[in-house]
């Protein structure tokens, strides 16, 4: 992460309606110089609007929104600084290539006040940066779906703007392609210090990106943090459910604590008696083998057992007891097959084990 | 900025409509007590038999050769599918001289059945073509391809599963005509059919010179003849009346039509295979309206042009279609300038009072050349007058006429008549450009103007294109509106086959004529390009 101390672009109490549907709840962010933050959420969220909030394409309806020192839009000022005013650059989901110009002609686009030497020097460099070089005067029609969106992000970043933003940039590519697409991404936009706002529906590609990310739902921001802060401590069930699978189960606090079939699970910060939701991810419950004649004290059925390739998932049955839910998935790192039906002893890890007051589920 | 821009551009062009649509509401003139007792009723009746009769007549040529193209695969069908088109090319009016040429006592036909065939008294029984039922029967054999066209298209699309489903249920071809294609196609032939009769009420040259008294002649007469312009108006807006039915019609049938095709895939059809008796059957069909409404009058008017070449093409000839071409020239490229402003402008802010309106803007095409002259007329006069009040009181001179009688006239008269079709054809090219375009140009610095002209304007070439180049063809077929509005001594092709058309000197018409009709045939070929485009596409590259 760099330059935390330098605000690049700032949203302060942004809220944005269509008709009467409002879209954008008092949103507020702000991303530090050579950033990168993902804004995260399922889709209808209203994150590609704060995209489009910030790059100028939607007016302002209220709240505010600054880039570096300087306020672009104001809703109580009736400022609304015009997109081409901004420097923003901007990446669009089906990449907006003009057919009419060539490769070379896209990337130079944004380029004004340069000689025509100099404007063909940066185009070229550029191009040759992102293996690009060779498809300089052919048109985007023919190139391939990894190659056109590289070509609007060269585009986008050709005139050197401050902040970038990217608008779900690699939806469109197969999933062979993604990954490398998306890695190569990444170097550009940190060899360059661009403060980055990618918007995005793929909480694995938020993680993949985001020096930080920003987890969006029905207008409202939830959380704002590190990958590891959203993966480690979301702040409700919803946030834990979004970063990966959850076993979910539901119980009641009695004396600080929540039973579950592993064990008790702490639950000091709520009230005795209040219903809760248990979510336990599944490389929380560590499965161990039994050895012959030992009573386990917490047993479950190996119902199947199936190697991912870098880990094993474990689907378990939980005979005894009174619980809502009996089948749990247990995720062990490297190969890990139980036979099946074999009675396994479970053990739970409490740090990777969330507790939230019930009527937060969803 | 584009916002207001376009508001004010539509706003302009929707005056004449609201000046003419004003004129329902007034007090009724002396005058007009002297017309409604007089000659209104039959204008009205008049009216009435030719929508009646040509409605028929477009809907028998029209729906039978669409259907026998689209369904049907026998002998030239691929050469009618875009010939049937080329009566498009030929306006009324050049039919209706031509055809009176043909079979009027000292025409070639009676002539022939006289001297060659020896009958005496031919006159006697030889039907008059100069009468309601000739206007109605040319009118319709130029008039028919808006119904075919639509009719086609929607034959084209219906999806093959209900026209199979009908079959599989015991109907025959004729049967599932009637019970599965033609409702299915009803909303695409009742628009074709409001198109036929907005034109077929616009005329003015066949009803004119067949002596036929409708709306269109009576505004003409009482306007210039009578010198009573408020009387002229009234009668322009009691025409609305017809036409704005007529649009109503339009609307619901484009409704319709959205509605039926939501979400079906389309296959193409195998078509019938029509053999033999049955082939030649439907080749007649096919070619009599391509003959009667085409080759005929062309062939007659090269004819014409060849024998009276070295009288009739000199000076004046080319300097007549300076005048036309200039004209067309002048109003295609501001109606291309005028539909991008409105139609950029609703790209960029669809507001309810934006779409409405360059939707009263994009009404000028339904209503008739008369109506909008007069339209354009009387506001015009205000502002002279005004003008040169202002003028005399201050400077005491006199401006005389500024705007009424002058080229500006004309060519805003033009432009309130098709920017329509500039509009539509501009407004589909803006559609087709995903808005993500503009907001990638305006993210890398370029102002709106800028997207316009660099973005926008180079992927629609073609659209901006087409859009002018059928502005330019309707303005210089266009009569009525020319005639009233011209300045003095300004003549156009159009204006100059009418007058000789008027003399009885039809034979010396035909040169203008044909110039009028060849340069018709080019859009002509543009829209059977477009189709055999889409075929292209629907085969499969087959």
């Amino acid at each position: 992460m760099a330059g935390d101390d330098v605000t690049a672009l700032a949203f302060e109490h942004v809220s944005h309606a269509f008709g009467r549907q409002l879209v954008v709840d008092d949103f507020g962010l702000s991303i530090g110089a050579g950033e990168i933050v993902c804004l995260v959420g399922p889709s209808g969220c209203g994150k590609t609007t704060v995209l489009r909030i910030a790059a100028g394409l939607e007016p302002l309806q209220s709240g505010r929104v600054s880039i570096g020192e300087r306020v672009v839009a104001d809703a109580n000022r009736h400022i609304d600084v015009p997109p081409d005013a901004r420097g923003l650059g901007l990446v669009f989901q089906d990449y907006a290539l003009f057919p009419h110009l060539s490769v070379a002609g896209n990337v130079g686009f944004g380029l004004k006040g340069l000689g025509g030497q100099e404007k063909r020097t940066r185009v070229t460099a550029l191009l040759e940066q992102l293996d690009l070089g060779r498809y300089a005067d052919v048109y985007p029609h023919t190139l391939s779906g990894g190659q056109q969106q590289r070509v609007a992000l060269a585009r986008a970043l050709a005139p050197g703007p401050g902040i970038v933003l990217l608008d779900e940039p690699f939806s469109g590519l197969d999933t062979a392609l993604r990954g490398q697409i998306r890695d190569q991404t990444l170097h550009l936009l940190k060899s360059r210090e661009a403060a980055t706002l990618l918007v995005t529906h793929d909480p694995e590609e938020a993680m993949a990106l985001g020096d930080r990310i920003a987890l969006m739902r029905e207008g409202r921001l939830i959380q704002t943090g590190t990958p590891g802060d959203l993966y480690l401590h979301p702040v409700n069930a919803f946030a834990a459910g979004f970063f990966g699978e959850v076993n979910r189960i539901s119980g009641t606090v009695r004396g600080g604590a929540v039973a579950t079939p592993f064990g008790e699970i702490a639950a000091t910060r709520l009230s005795n008696g209040s219903a809760v939701d248990v979510l336990i991810r599944p490389e929380a419950l560590q499965v161990k083998a039994m050895g012959a004649g030992t009573r386990p004290s917490h047993p479950a059925i190996v119902v199947a057992a199936r190697l991912l390739g870098e880990v094993s998932m474990v689907h378990l049955q939980v005979e005894s007891g009174d619980w809502p839910i009996r089948h749990f998935h247990s995720r062990m790192t490297g190969s890990f097959l139980p036979l099946e039906n074999s009675v396994v002893e479970v053990a739970l890890d409490p740090s990777r084990t969330f507790v939230f007051p019930a009527a937060d589920i969803k | 900025m584009w916002t207001p821009l376009a508001f004010i551009a539509a706003a302009l062009i929707s005056l004449p409509v609201l000046v003419v649509t004003a004129n329902l509401f007034t007090p009724a003139s002396a005058i007009w007590q002297h017309l409604a007792a007089t000659v209104l009723s039959s204008y009205i009746a008049n009216s009435i038999w030719i929508m009646i009769g040509v409605g028929v007549g477009v809907l028998l040529i029209g729906v039978s050769t669409a259907w026998l193209v689209a369904m049907c695969e026998f002998p030239g069908r691929r050469i009618f599918e875009w010939a049937l088109l080329l009566p498009f090319a030929v306006p009324a009016y050049v039919v209706a001289y031509t055809y009176t040429g043909l079979l009027d006592v000292s025409g070639p036909v009676q002539q022939w059945l006289r001297e060659g065939l020896g009958m005496a008294n031919v006159a006697s029984w030889f039907p008059d073509i100069r009468s309601l039922v000739g206007a109605i029967v040319l009118m319709a054999l130029v008039l028919y391809p808006y119904v075919y066209m639509l009719a086609r298209t929607a034959f084209h699309e219906q999806s093959f599963a209900a026209i199979e489903v009908s079959r599989t249920l015991g109907c025959g071809p004729w049967r599932s005509f009637g019970t599965v294609s033609l409702p299915l196609a009803r909303p695409a032939i009742a628009g074709g059919l409001a198109l036929a009769l907005m034109e077929a009420l616009n005329d003015f040259g066949t009803v004119q010179f067949f002596g036929v008294d409708t709306f269109t002649t009576g505004i003409y007469r009482t306007w210039l003849g009578l010198g009573e312009r408020p009387a002229a108006a009234q009668l322009a807006a009691l025409l609305m009346l017809f036409i704005f039915a007529l649009i109503l019609l339009e609307r619901w049938s484009r409704g319709a039509r959205r509605y039926q095709q939501a979400g079906t895939r389309y296959q193409v059809l195998p078509r019938y295979r029509l053999r033999a008796g049955k082939g030649v059957v439907a080749c007649a069909v096919c070619a009599a309206p391509v003959m009667l409404g085409f080759l005929v009058p062309v062939l007659a008017l090269t004819v014409w042009t060849i024998d009276t070449a070295a009288e009739t093409i000199d000076k004046r000839f080319f300097t007549m279609a300076a005048n036309s071409f200039l004209v067309a020239a002048i109003t295609a490229v501001l109606a291309v300038a005028l539909a991008a402003t409105l139609a950029y402008g609703l790209r960029i802010r669809r507001t309810a009072a934006m779409t409405v309106a360059t939707r009263v803007a994009a009404l000028g095409y339904a209503i008739p050349g008369s109506v909008i002259a007069v339209g354009v007329l009387i506001p015009f006069a205000f502002i002279d007058n005004a003008v040169d009040g202002w003028f005399r009181a201050h400077f005491g001179v006199s401006t005389g006429l500024v705007l009424s009688g002058t080229l500006v006239a004309l060519v805003f008269a033009y432009l309130v008549r098709f920017l329509a079709i500039s509009f539509n054809t501009v407004e589909a090219g803006f559609g087709r450009i995903t808005p993500r375009m503009d907001d990638a140009a305006r993210s890398l610095g370029m102002s709106r103007g800028g997207v316009l002209g660099r973005v926008l304007a180079p992927l629609m070439r073609g659209s901006l294109l087409a859009a002018g180049l059928l502005v330019f063809v309707d303005v210089m077929k266009e009569l009525p509106a020319t005639l009233l509005v011209r300045p003095f001594n300004f003549d156009t092709l159009a204006t100059h086959t009418y007058e000789y058309a008027s003399d009885e000197q039809l034979v010396e018409a035909s040169p203008a004529a044909l110039a009028i009709v060849v340069v018709g045939v080019v859009p002509v070929i543009l829209l059977s390009r477009a189709i055999a485009r889409a075929r292209a596409g629907q085969d499969g590259g087959g």
